[in-house]
């Protein structure tokens, strides 16, 4: 009898400790391993999000003078947005059902929410160079300064907080 | 008899080449009518409207080595989202090129198209407050870039000076 109850226990460890492994939201994982969180998901969750983004970095030429050789070298750097595939993406829609969310939507939300700060923080020490350089340029955009107000929302923002920042990645458009 | 039927279907074919006029989606006649400016071979009138649908806006961060220290501008870039046909298409055909159409306000080809857009009073009333920060955006990138590169070409040649005049400066 005590050996069977053993036995279930062991079962139940392994069971646990597998389920904790295949845990897709990493919160577990996060937890146990101090991970800093936003939206409710620890940095290792986010860190697998990352693939969705490219860092597109190109070098061009700009004119400062009229001789052919009167220019500066800019390197552009663009944050392309990409659908999550693979093995993640068809638990997500297949098995539990969920509507995958636009990685510009998702990032553009990510940014101004609490402990968005600690998350890339922690994604710019990464050993991994490609994750360092897509945090540091989303690090970059979160700090972006605010346009200036319209007269209109000036005067809907005297003596309000702070105006919240929308998602500065996706345009709905407007109805003509 | 006969001229008058010509005139009549002169004047018809005429009402119905304006009409294909007024009703042709990508505006390029009307625009080069209206003698308007022209960006990637459509008119300034097409993007007004292309503009309000739906998008994404791409964060771009130029960065320009001036001296020691880098100097990173923003701005975005619109592009648009993919039609239910090329979403369609992807899905079957792994290599499908969606035909996404990009709007770069910093291009200076989109130069006049920009001004053209931020002189129409109305456009900048009605647009929605993202798609004006989008043309601004562009516009400022590039006024500051060439500040920025204005300011470091006359620091570098301050120093050239002082340093071919280093008793001047005592």
């Amino acid at each position: 009898m005590k050996k069977r109850r053993i036995y279930y226990l062991l079962l139940l460890i392994i069971l646990t400790a597998f389920a904790v492994w295949l845990e897709p939201t990493r919160i577990v994982w996060g937890w146990l391993g101090g991970d800093a969180f936003c939206d409710r998901r620890p940095t290792r969750w986010w860190r697998t999000q990352l693939e969705t983004v490219e860092v597109k970095k190109l070098l061009e030429h700009l004119h400062i003078g009229a001789g052919p050789g009167d220019t500066v070298l800019v390197e552009r750097r663009l944050l392309e947005f990409h659908e999550l595939q693979g093995v993640g993406a068809w638990f997500m829609t297949k098995i539990l059902r969920r509507k995958l969310e636009t990685s510009a939507r998702l990032w553009g939300d990510f940014l101004f929410e609490d402990g968005a700060q600690e998350v890339l923080a922690a994604l710019q020490r990464d050993p991994d160079p490609a994750i360092r350089e897509k945090a540091e340029a989303l690090d970059f955009e979160r700090t972006r300064p605010l346009p200036p107000l319209l007269p209109e929302e000036e005067a809907e923002m005297s003596g309000k907080s702070p105006r919240k920042r929308s998602n500065p990645f996706v345009f709905e458009g407007v109805a003509p | 008899m006969t001229k008058r039927r010509l005139l009549r279907w002169s004047l018809l074919l005429v009402i119905l080449a304006a009409f294909a006029v007024w009703l042709e989606p990508t505006r390029v006649v009307w625009g080069r009518l209206r003698g308007e400016a022209f960006y990637q071979g459509r008119p300034t009138s097409w993007w007004r409207r292309e503009l309000h649908q739906p998008g994404y806006l791409i964060p771009v961060q130029e960065t320009i080595q001036i001296g020691e220290t880098p100097n990173v501008f923003q701005h975005f870039v619109w592009e648009s989202t993919p039609t239910w046909f090329d979403a369609l298409a992807a899905r079957f055909c792994r290599n499908w090129k969606a035909h996404v159409r990009v709007f770069d306000p910093s291009d200076p080809e989109a130069n006049a198209v920009v001004q053209e857009l931020l002189n129409d009073s109305s456009w900048t009333r009605d647009v929605h407050p993202a798609i004006r920060i989008l043309v601004e955006s562009g516009i400022e990138a590039n006024q500051a870039k060439r500040r920025r590169v204005d300011a470091g070409e006359a620091a570098s040649q301050a120093r050239t000076i002082s340093l071919s005049h280093p008793a001047e400066d005592r």
